[in-house]
């Protein structure tokens, strides 16, 4: 089955924005990046959410291009991209603004997601295609 | 703790009522990637404190969505991003 969906671009950076859908309730704004070995979402939401902070199931190391950082690995029950829904799927915390990143998106949609799924990227028309 | 009403605004309206400030809405309707609307259940230049007082207004909502009202030029690129190292 083959779903079209909007995306939007992040200012003129070239960064592709898309819609996702955390337990159901928050519906944000991911950086779609396919640089990126894992999902990430911004600690704020934990709050919003009303995720103990102590549910962490411990800390990972990452590597960005701007050095190491540590993030908190919380098993998410669904996140919900392109209509497809993962359940109990680990996503990692970082503090954005704490990690100096100043920006609209509250998550990044990783390749432990995208590549579960087949997903064409059409630029012109700023859509893309999810594959299931 | 501010007193808020509970009334839908349209997305043009939140950006006019709370400039560069981070909004937590309530019940928000998209069009496509853009929100149309919503009811703001917190506002805060800071966005740790929006999103805190924002979870604690979550009663009587069924969905929820965190934006800027400004525009925030990004001055990080996370990408390439790779863990390392798991204990798990």
């Amino acid at each position: 089955m083959k779903t079209t969906y909007p995306f939007e671009w992040l200012y003129d950076d070239g960064l592709i924005i898309v819609n996702v859908e955390i337990n159901g309730e928050s519906i944000l704004p991911f950086l779609l990046d396919t640089g990126s070995s894992d999902t990430y979402l911004d600690k704020n939401i934990l709050y919003i959410e009303q995720i103990n902070l102590k549910d962490s199931l411990g800390q990972v190391e990452v590597e960005t291009a701007n050095g190491r950082m540590f993030a908190d690995v919380f098993k998410i029950e669904s996140i919900d991209v392109f209509g497809t829904q993962f359940k109990n799927h680990p996503i990692q915390i970082i503090d954005f603004i704490a990690n100096g990143i100043i920006s609209n998106y509250s998550g990044i949609l990783g390749m432990d997601i995208l590549r579960q799924k087949n997903l064409c990227l059409h630029f012109d028309q700023k859509t893309l295609t999810w594959i299931v | 703790m501010e007193i808020i009403e509970n009334i839908s605004l349209s997305w043009d309206e939140i950006k006019i009522q709370y400039p560069d400030e981070w909004v937590v809405l309530g019940d928000p309707i998209f069009d496509g990637m853009q929100i149309l609307k919503g009811t703001v259940l917190a506002h805060h230049p800071d966005k740790r404190v929006a999103s805190i007082e924002g979870g604690e207004r979550r009663e009587g909502f069924v969905k929820f969505t965190l934006a800027f009202t400004g525009q925030l030029k990004s001055n990080y690129h996370i990408g390439l991003l790779r863990t390392v190292k798991s204990p798990l």
